[in-house]
């Protein structure tokens, strides 16, 4: 239980920023390389707005603001351009690592290149859950991921704006013709995939401090999940996420604390063989093998 | 201490993964967009689009595809390129003009407080040393860059600054071995803080031969790991470590293992652990935490990153685990533990340099000024590095020479040469400076935030 709880916790982190790729490239195609710096940015600002003696919850909200805005920046600045040149260029993935390279020089630039203390929020406060300790910091990070995902699972399927991201999804040309307006909703879906990673960031702050640099480990992390869970639909990425959270978790356990750097890609690499489009993907193949 | 490079390497096969299944998925959602567009030949706009697209030959879209990319690569490479880059005076070594001396420093990731320590320390020594005659009358440039803790960086920095003219290299903390290794290689004096010496200097353990071009005035991990193990050893019913597979973290258990081998008894709990010096992100510990709890031991030295450190003070307070926590060469260097620990550090035993405990006046001046330069509190890992120049200067005097071979020559005997950070001396056979005789056993007090002496 121990392992399962503490998996889901870090797992549910994974699953943020893998449903924040996951928003981004469902409605544009666009991976934004920049997602993990996202995450970064929001623990930064909340630091930094923290140690200027303002209180947490402004700090929390400023975060989450500037990693949001910083997400549509993103598309208008670095994605848009090359894609108005040639549509079908890959170019954004140079462009999106250059934003990355950026924000983790801009942070550094601004608030030092070393780690930073961040408010402890919850993260003293143990609580004993089935027979195992985690934090309450940890919990909230477990509950807010499965709350993030039902709330974005509706938006997507309930309201006006969710299905013409699911129209664009499914073809940009017929969605533009009839009248969707195709960059809104793609500056849009890179804001709410700030969004998601900033939230990401305010629940991990606590245990990871504030660096500029964390943007590096989440990112991968995140992309990994996205890998294992599949890339198409932002539930399934937080899937994936959890996935790899415990399993993470599972192998440093049982196998040793090293093996929670290569076990993550030993998954992906048997995901990709296995189904190519994710673990949800194959489940859902594997309900439909007649009996 | 070498950087991690099992991500980098990940992230390239993820990254290629990821392209390959994004072309796929473009490819395939084209021709079905490419099929609506026909079938739909009703609306004009999409008529036109697909005749368009279908005409605008794959050649035409390959040229404007391939330039934008150039562009967009060149222009990443640019932004990447001086991001790694840290500041730097060009120049180069002739027998008239200014000695150039190297430095590399990890100033940014994990230990990077420790990396802008060293490059301030360099900048100060160079500075006195212009504003003292130079040496043997010539001026003195200092070259550095930030190496990021890349081991394949550090190896880079190291050649380009030889090639720069560079007579000897200053650091680095994170990449001591392959700046060792290169040294070796090029035959060029490796000096100063180069991964707090231990296993990086004594690649076969405490007792063989040190490598003949690196010269380390760090805080050398067997005498901090000597000194922690013998508080364990009198204060403990049981010592855990959890270090780093470095050869820092493993020069500290060496340290440890070497204090608990002689008194003929067992460590109670150690297991390695991988970070990320270049992100500085933590890893998580909670498993570590309950199998050391298993085994009741009462005492953990955690030889990781401050940041890790901290960490597991939290942790282990969730836990429930009441364990006291020991440290290493860098938990009382600078602030970094202590302040991201809070009160979680309250009674953490350390050991600090006997220099710093009781400074002279001229580690007191040096202090003062530092303070006044760089608006930050000195570090030993600064001192070191001062004194590493200031030994340069007297190795090329005494030699007479800037070549390679004089410098070393010279390193290898000099005797009693009185730095900030001590009496020092290297010989053929001793090529760090720091023994645990040199240390002061430290305890942590949060209330008035300060490292006190244990009693």
């Amino acid at each position: 239980m121990q392992i399962l709880l503490t998996g889901l916790a870090s797992g549910a982190i994974y699953g943020l920023v893998a449903m924040g790729f996951a928003v981004a490239f469902y409605v544009t195609s666009v991976i934004n390389f920049a997602q993990g710096q996202l995450l970064m940015a929001a623990i930064m600002v909340a630091a930094g707005v923290s140690a200027a003696g303002l209180p947490t919850g402004l700090g929390i909200v400023a975060g989450l603001a500037v990693s949001t805005l910083l997400g549509g920046l993103i598309y208008v600045l670095a994605v848009r351009p090359v894609l108005a040149f040639d549509r079908f260029s890959f170019a954004w993935l140079v462009s999106t690592l250059g934003v990355a390279t950026i924000l983790e020089a801009g942070a550094a630039l601004i608030w030092g290149p070393t780690s930073r203390s961040f408010p402890v929020m919850l993260n003293d406060q143990p609580v004993r859950l089935l027979g195992a300790i985690i934090s309450l910091q940890q919990l909230l990070a477990i509950v807010i991921a499965v709350a993030v995902v039902v709330a974005v699972e509706l938006f997507r399927r309930r309201t006006l704006f969710g299905k013409l991201g699911m129209a664009i999804a499914a073809d940009p040309e017929m969605a533009s013709a009839i009248g969707a307006n195709t960059q809104i909703a793609a500056i849009a879906a890179f804001a709410l995939a700030g969004l998601l990673a900033g939230i990401g960031g305010i629940l991990v702050g606590p245990i990871t401090y504030a660096n500029p640099y964390l943007g590096e480990t989440y990112g991968i992390n995140g992309f990994v999940a996205l890998m294992i869970g599949g890339i198409q639909r932002p539930a399934a990425a937080m899937v994936g996420g959890l996935v790899l959270g415990v399993l993470s978790q599972l192998a440093n356990t049982e196998i040793n604390s090293q093996a929670s750097d290569w076990f993550p890609f030993l998954i992906v690499v048997v995901v990709l063989l296995v189904s190519p489009t994710g673990l949800l993907d194959a489940a859902r193949w594997l309900r439909r093998r007649p009996a | 201490m070498h950087g991690n490079s099992h991500a980098t390497k990940a992230a390239t096969r993820i990254r290629a993964a990821a392209a390959t299944r994004i072309r796929a998925s473009a490819a395939t959602r084209m021709r079905a967009s490419a099929a609506t567009r026909m079938r739909a030949s009703a609306a004009t706009r999409m008529r036109a689009s697909a005749a368009t697209r279908m005409r605008a030959s794959a050649a035409t879209r390959m040229r404007a595809s391939a330039a934008t990319r150039m562009r967009a690569a060149a222009a990443a490479l640019s932004i990447l390129a001086l991001a790694a880059c840290g500041s730097s005076a060009g120049g180069s070594d002739s027998s008239s003009g200014p000695i150039l001396i190297g430095e590399v420093a990890g100033t940014t990731g994990a230990y990077g407080t420790t990396g802008q320590a060293m490059v301030n320390g360099a900048k100060m020594a160079v500075a006195y040393l212009n504003a003292h005659g130079g040496i043997m009358g010539r001026k003195v440039r200092l070259q550095y860059y930030n190496d990021g803790a890349s081991a394949t960086l550090a190896a880079q920095e190291f050649d380009r600054l030889i090639s720069a003219g560079a007579v000897a290299i200053t650091g680095s903390g994170d990449t001591g071995p392959a700046i060792a290794a290169e040294a070796d290689r090029r035959k060029m004096p490796a000096i100063g803080v180069v991964d707090d010496g231990g296993l990086t200097v004594y690649p076969n353990g405490p007792n063989s031969a040190p490598l003949p071009w690196v010269f380390d005035l760090g805080l050398n991990t067997f005498a901090w790991g000597t000194k922690i193990g013998q508080y364990a050893l009198a204060h403990c019913n049981g010592l855990a470590v959890l270090h780093d597979p470095t050869t820092y973290g493993e020069g500290g258990l060496a340290g440890i293992q070497s204090v608990y081998s002689a008194a003929g008894k067992k460590l109670a709990f150690t297991d390695s652990i991988t970070e990320n010096w270049a992100s500085g992100a933590t890893v998580s510990l909670t498993s570590e935490i309950n199998q050391i709890k298993a085994t009741r031991a009462n005492c953990v030295d955690v030889w990781l990153t401050p940041q890790d450190q901290a960490a597991f003070a939290q942790a282990a307070h969730n836990q429930g685990a009441n364990f006291t926590l020991l440290g290493n060469d860098e938990t009382d260097s600078d602030t970094t533990y202590s302040s991201l620990a809070g009160n979680m550090a309250n009674g953490t035993i350390s050991a600090l340099l006997t220099t710093e405990v009781d400074p002279s006046a001229a580690l007191k001046a040096f202090e003062a000024q530092y303070q006044s330069e760089f608006s930050t509190p000195a570090t030993p890992f600064a001192e070191a590095t001062y004194d590493s120049i200031m030994m340069l200067k007297q190795a090329i005097e005494s030699a007479k020479s800037t070549s390679p071979t004089a410098i070393q020559n010279a390193f290898n005997h000099i005797s009693g040469f009185q730095g900030l950070t001590g009496l020092l001396s290297f010989t053929p056979s001793k090529h760090t400076t720091i023994n645990a005789d040199q240390l002061t056993l430290v305890r942590y007090d949060a209330a008035t935030k300060q490292w006190v002496p244990v009693g």
